[in-house]
């Protein structure tokens, strides 16, 4: 399964968006993969950040355990707002 | 300013806009006969943060997520406080002195608006998606570390 995920916040280093590859049966698989992704493009400062983030869809926070993975997905930091 | 999306719901508003909030007129937007206090909140960008000079902040947005969390923080608030509520966030560019996140409350006394207020804003920082991309003197960046909304 392909998923496009979509960078906020300090995500946004990576680009605006950027896809990974793999079987993913949960929401904690696709956790998986893109920090496989981070490590392979050598942003291990952002391993940890994901380790903070959730997921979401355009209307709804994902959680790890959720089986429906969306094709696109937004990779949410901690929020910093006001 | 422009407002890129907005909400409304039984005595609140909310919303986000492009650059800095507008803070003239605030205290109409909570004005009500029967209400003798309007509390006010503005959050403004400042030219320093943790020993570091800034000269402006850069906010992300999520804005479908964003407005749904505002939404729902105003019920949430409503519910809690008698108060009429106010909420709007910036997106984009905000300069050091313009406000970044402006809040009114009004309520038939001071107490419940003032609590509202108050509530409002620390919420808001903790469930809001909207980060923060400060901006040095030499054109540097850097993202603010925040909140998690992650609860497994």
């Amino acid at each position: 399964m392909a998923v496009t995920v979509h960078c906020l916040g300090v995500f946004r280093e990576l680009g605006d968006s950027f896809t990974v590859e793999a079987p993913m049966q949960s929401v904690a698989d696709l956790r998986a993969a893109c920090d496989a992704y981070l490590t392979a493009v050598g942003r291990h400062d952002l391993v940890s950040v994901l380790k903070r983030s959730v997921f979401a869809s355009d209307d709804l926070v994902l959680r790890d355990s959720d089986v429906e993975i969306p094709n696109a997905v937004s990779v949410l930091p901690p929020v910093a707002g006001g | 300013m422009s407002v890129l999306v907005e909400r409304n719901g039984a005595g609140w508003h909310c919303g986000l806009v492009e650059g800095p909030c507008p803070v003239v007129g605030l205290d109409a937007q909570v004005s009500d006969p029967a209400h003798g206090a309007i509390a006010q909140f503005l959050g403004v960008v400042r030219n320093h943060n943790e020993g570091l000079a800034a000269t402006a902040v850069d906010y992300d947005v999520h804005e479908s997520l964003a407005i749904q969390s505002l939404a729902e923080l105003c019920e949430e608030l409503c519910g809690r406080y008698p108060v009429r509520l106010f909420m709007q966030h910036s997106k984009g560019w905000v300069a050091v002195g313009e406000a970044s996140v402006v809040i009114a409350a009004s309520s038939a006394h001071r107490k419940d608006a003032l609590a509202a207020v108050s509530e409002a804003i620390d919420l808001l920082k903790v469930r809001v998606p909207i980060w923060k991309r400060e901006i040095a003197p030499d054109d540097s960046h850097r993202w603010l570390d925040g909140h998690s909304l992650r609860s497994e």
